[in-house]
């Protein structure tokens, strides 16, 4: 069978899937006419980075079972190395990009050393202690003249806010397409049987150990990547908002929100999460009655996170199920699995 | 005794290193029992150190310790204890119990959440509330004790009498600690269950009841560690997870299968972190290399302890780690 054939095969079966990823984007596209340069800066680029890098995350943490709370630091460092290159040494945007996301890649297999002697709990906390470290160094005031210290990186950016929101739209779809082309082949099922039992994957002939740095050095450099549109989109890197805690429990909060180890979790995930995370912060809940929660946000996140840890752990495509049944009447398991079976 | 110039500033370096590692060891203690006991990496356990610290902030101000002296001192870490113990308890009952009939990835997943939910909720209520507590707008505070009646000095050398109050009370709790799982029924529950939950069952141990002890007395000695830290050096709501990062590498490089694991570990990484810190490595010179500024990699030290353990001995000092645990 030709590619072509293929093509539309695969076209034929999951028209409704199409349909709406075509729609979604078209919408998306169109959202910059409607909205202002405020709620694009502030709102939906957050939102859709925020996606790539749940999105990253998922290859790590949903679809391989390794729990990384630290990709944040891949995230940070092609911002700041972008920032650098771009700001301060006034390189051109695609040098730039190509070398921080590069340099992302590379930290990525470094670490994937030894972060992978660590299962479980130690591998979840061990790489996020990364990210403090990445801050420690940046913060370091030996090298404040080539990383700007504890202030970070200024500049003027260069670029329309539209021009910025496509890129990283873009982008976002390019990584979804991505990931769910990865969760078609052989590398993705690699993946879940890593998740499942790594000692039966390696003993059915997977090199365990080259998947796990493989996908740690794809989901880096993703990271990488969304932190140059990051750094050229917002203008300025600073340690405290890249290399911290909360930015750091991002990733895994959106897609866990959402349900991991699915496509379009992490997306829905940081979807309704931004939204809250918005509208909280918006001037319509600062001048009513709910006023009491400016400056409380984090609060209302950590509790957010308890009731999605205690009751819902699959996140919210654990109610896809629940949600046919209403409006089909009907149970179809077929996209239960992530990765279908496949010869 | 005479002791002059460098020496004196080693032996002020050694004793403060001394102090950090023991509250280190003595927090590290307590999560690695809750860990061992639960399965459950309680990733809001430094915030119970500093919400220790600063119960004995607000019981210090109630009894001020400089007009009763050691009574109210005393009085400090036992209320401090009991709160933060009884916190853990019931944290453990409504929040982690619930979670731990699911298999063990999905158990991973949820304690992260909840625990990181946690500590968000404390860091944020903490940064809001601390100003009602104390006039600081850092949001930094120690607790007060009256430094000018407990400073004694030695021949050259100033060393702080609350120093060794804080290092005094966390030695008497590790000791007690010891004492605790070693002789009594209950630490020897916590042991077995420890060791195989399902054996320590069908023996007749009661789990749910030793969890929530395990989880009670884990939380209850981060108090007395954060005391001794608030004690001698600055505490703030923001201080909480980097303090966990810092216990992990402390029983990453210790192991938490045996009690002495934590103990060296906290010990090493406190005492490592104080001489990196202070101005006497400064420059430091290998060689023909000089490192200059050494001290600004301190906070970092732990950090690079963990990754260089992960490196070159992934078991741990023990030699008995848990990094293949689950």
């Amino acid at each position: 069978m030709s590619a072509a054939k293929k093509l539309i095969r695969f076209g034929q079966r999951k028209r409704y899937l199409i349909a709406g990823a075509i729609v979604l984007v078209a919408i998306a596209s169109l959202l910059p006419d409607f909205l202002g340069k405020y709620e694009i800066d502030s709102f939906l680029d957050y939102f859709l980075i925020y996606a790539i890098l749940a999105e990253s995350y998922d290859i790590l943490g949903g679809f391989m079972g390794y729990v990384d709370l630290g990709i944040t630091l891949f995230y940070a460092s092609g911002a700041y190395c972008f920032a650098i290159l771009f700001y301060l040494r006034h390189w051109s945007v695609p040098e730039a990009a190509l070398v921080s996301t590069a340099f992302s890649a590379l930290l990525g297999l470094a670490v994937s050393f030894p972060m992978f002697r660590l299962r479980g709990f130690y591998f979840a906390v061990a790489t996020l202690a990364l990210v403090p470290l990445g801050s420690y160094i940046v913060t370091n005031p030996s090298y404040s003249i080539y990383t700007g210290g504890v202030g970070g990186i200024n500049g003027i950016v260069t670029v329309s806010y539209q021009d910025a929101y496509y890129s990283i739209l873009g982008f976002a779809v390019f990584v979804v397409a991505l990931v769910y082309s990865i969760s078609k082949t052989k590398f993705g099922l690699a993946l879940t049987s890593i998740r499942e039992d790594e000692q039966i994957a390696e003993s059915s002939g997977i090199d365990t150990r080259l998947v796990k740095r493989i996908a740690m050095t794809l989901a880096a450099s993703l990271c990488g990547f969304a932190g140059c549109l990051f750094a050229w989109s917002q203008g300025s890197v600073v340690p405290s908002d890249v290399f911290s805690f909360k930015t750091a429990f991002i990733p895994v909060t959106f897609a866990l929100f959402g349900g991991t180890g699915t496509i379009f979790g992490p997306v829905i995930g940081s979807a309704v999460y931004s939204t809250i995370d918005y509208i909280l912060r918006s001037t319509f809940i600062q001048a009513s009655s709910l006023a009491w929660t400016i400056g409380y946000e984090n609060a209302i996140i950590g509790i957010f996170l308890i009731i999605v840890g205690l009751f819902a752990p699959g996140g919210i495509m654990q109610l896809r199920k629940p949600l046919r049944r209403f409006f089909f009447g009907t149970e179809k398991d077929q996209s239960e699995k992530t990765v279908p079976k496949q010869s | 005794l005479t002791v002059s110039g460098i020496e004196a500033e080693i032996l002020q370096t050694l004793i403060q290193g001394l102090l950090y590692g023991g509250s280190y060891a003595l927090a590290g203690l307590g999560l690695s029992m809750i860990f061992s006991v639960i399965g459950v990496l309680n990733l809001a356990h430094g915030d119970f150190i500093v919400l220790g610290g600063f119960v004995g902030l607000l019981v210090a101000e109630t009894f001020s310790p400089n007009t009763y002296g050691a009574l109210a001192i005393l009085a400090i870490f036992l209320i401090a204890f009991a709160l933060i113990a009884a916190l853990g308890g019931a944290y453990e009952f409504a929040l982690i119990r619930p979670t731990l009939k699911r298999g063990s990835e999905s158990i991973l997943i949820s304690s992260i959440l909840i625990t990181v939910g946690t500590a968000l909720v404390i860091e944020n209520l903490g940064d809001e509330l601390m100003p009602a507590f104390i006039a600081d707008q850092q949001r930094v505070f120690s607790i007060p004790l009256n430094q000018a009646k407990f400073t004694f000095l030695l021949d050259g050398i100033s060393l702080n009498g609350i120093s060794f109050i804080a290092l005094g009370a966390v030695a008497a709790a590790t000791v007690l600690l010891y004492i605790f799982s070693k002789r009594t029924y209950a630490g020897k529950a916590m042991r077995a269950v420890a060791q195989n939950s399902e054996s320590a069952r069908l023996m007749g141990i009661n789990l749910q009841k030793i969890s929530i002890l395990a989880f009670a007395l884990g939380s209850g000695f981060g108090a007395i560690a954060g005391i001794s830290l608030g004690m001698t050096s600055a505490l703030s709501p923001d201080f909480g997870l980097p303090y966990t990062i810092s216990l992990l590498s402390v029983i990453v490089l210790g192991g938490t299968k045996s009690y002495w694991g934590p103990l060296v570990g906290g010990l090493v990484i406190g005492v490592v972190s104080e001489i990196i810190g202070s101005p006497l490595l400064n420059p430091l010179t290998i060689g023909p290399l000089q490192i200059q500024n050494l001290y600004y990699w301190a906070p970092a030290s732990s950090i690079i302890i963990l990754i260089v353990v992960l490196m070159v001995k992934p078991s741990g000092l023990s030699g008995r780690g848990a990094s293949r645990k689950a």
